[in-house]
């Protein structure tokens, strides 16, 4: 047997599950919090607070040391050296050698996301014209979503409250669309990527643990419902709400 | 003032309100300040160049889609940062999926994926409550960062040992054996 412990006949350990053993308890600083911390942006204060946290925390502790291994200068080398002579100088510039960068090789790589930095160009100018609409209505960071990607039914509404909230929601819930198959509820974080995400057939999200869990506090994450219908088309879709957990001090 | 005497956080204000020519500029001057910092973690989590180089230019594409989140809350590098690990940490943990969770060529078995069915909620929890009290008992520090790094963050177990700087002979391995060695006789004790 050569497995995380568990008792006979339980399930495999789950990466959540692993996640919430090494913290100590519910208390643990966002991911934010801990790179500021990494950064020198903490008054001392709480970057003791935080260190004293991170001492008896796995976790936090890990996710530290993650952080200052950005901060801290990288040791020179020739492979950096190498790695840095074969971006190109500026976003949208063929790379030094004239050549779009090989393929990994690597057995099991994934293919990988061979962008060449004219198509790079291309997005930077689409994010320099964009740039204003996003900051206007829609939330910033995530795909604006075409009004003829809707087909019919229009805006999903939130029944449930949003906004600040003292501690993580249990559960999400938004008006029920008629024809709708189904609804993908979807959680970004701060980089705009899904922390969390789910296809229900009701019109509620009942979030586990894990992604309870994954919600930190003093950080704006953003939420969005999709209702589908049978094919997968998108019947409707709500408007990007902000969640953030601000505990009672 | 000259574009490069500009604070990082200027030149973002300054890409989010200009127009195409003077955007182009900041974004220029950002890469050029941040790339060997970007370049130099990636480095060190993927440990193979080319993977590095790519991680680089998804870490900067992503970065100049979505200025337009940064919300001056931190400095710019620190929000760089928080995009740079979700980036590379993404990367890795569908290419776990991807691989259909195993780990095989370096012989560390894997937890499985986070599909916990409803009927056993009750019963996780409870593991989740002795398992921590297992972890906190019995696991030495670095046994337990290194479970973290590379069971949840997704890092391989090469990066891991750059990133801790570790310099036993099986590096973060060896953790991570001996980790599951004394949880193992942990829970079996408690089976008994």
């Amino acid at each position: 047997m050569n497995e995380i412990p568990r008792s006979p006949g339980k399930p495999r350990l789950s990466i959540d599950e692993l996640d919430a053993a090494l913290r100590a308890g519910d208390g643990c600083p966002a991911t934010a919090r801990l790179a500021a911390a990494a950064a020198g942006e903490l008054a001392a204060d709480e970057l003791r607070a935080l260190e004293a946290h991170a001492a008896g925390c796995a976790a936090c502790a890990a996710e530290l040391e993650l952080a200052r291994g950005f901060f801290e200068p990288a040791a020179a080398s020739a492979e950096l050296d190498e790695l840095l002579a074969r971006l190109p100088a500026r976003p949208g510039a063929p790379a030094p050698s004239a050549r779009i960068l090989p393929m990994r090789s690597r057995p099991g790589a994934r293919p990988a996301r061979r962008v060449a930095w004219a198509a790079a160009a291309s997005v930077l100018l689409a994010v320099a014209l964009g740039v204003v609409a996003l900051r206007d209505g829609s939330a910033p960071g995530l795909p604006d979503r075409p009004l003829d990607d809707v087909v019919r039914g229009g805006r999903i509404d939130w029944t449930t409250a949003l906004g600040t909230l003292p501690a993580a929601p249990g559960r999400l819930a938004w008006g029920a669309v008629a024809g709708a198959d189904r609804y993908r509820v979807e959680i970004f974080g701060v980089d705009a990527l899904p922390i969390a995400a789910a296809e229900v057939e009701r019109a509620e999200w009942t979030l586990a643990p894990g992604d309870r869990g994954r919600l930190e506090t003093h950080v704006t994450y953003r939420v969005r419902v999709v209702a589908l219908d049978p094919s997968g088309a998108e019947l409707a879709a709500s408007d990007v709400a902000e969640l953030r957990i601000e505990p009672p001090r | 003032m000259a574009i490069d005497e500009l604070e990082d956080e200027e030149l973002v204000r300054r890409a989010l309100a200009a127009g195409r020519g003077a955007d182009e500029a900041c974004l220029d001057q950002l890469f050029a300040r941040h790339r060997a910092r970007v370049a130099g973690w990636c480095l060190r989590i993927c440990g193979d160049r080319e993977e590095a180089a790519d991680l680089v230019q998804e870490v900067f594409l992503r970065v100049f889609e979505r200025l337009a989140s940064f919300r001056f809350e931190s400095r710019f590098s620190t929000w760089l940062y928080l995009v740079t690990r979700s980036v590379a940490i993404n990367r890795g943990i569908a290419e776990r999926r991807r691989r259909g969770l195993s780990l095989d060529d370096e012989q560390v078995p894997e937890p499985a994926a986070d599909e916990t069915p409803v009927d056993e909620r009750l019963a996780v929890e409870q593991r989740g409550s002795q398992l921590r009290t297992a972890i906190a008992e019995t696991l030495d520090p670095t046994e337990a960062r290194v479970l973290y790094l590379h069971y949840v963050d997704g890092l391989t177990l090469p990066g891991i040992d750059r990133l801790l700087g570790l310099t036993n002979k099986s590096g973060s391995k060896a953790y991570i054996v001996s980790a599951k060695r004394k949880l193992r006789r942990r829970f079996e004790g408690a089976d008994r």
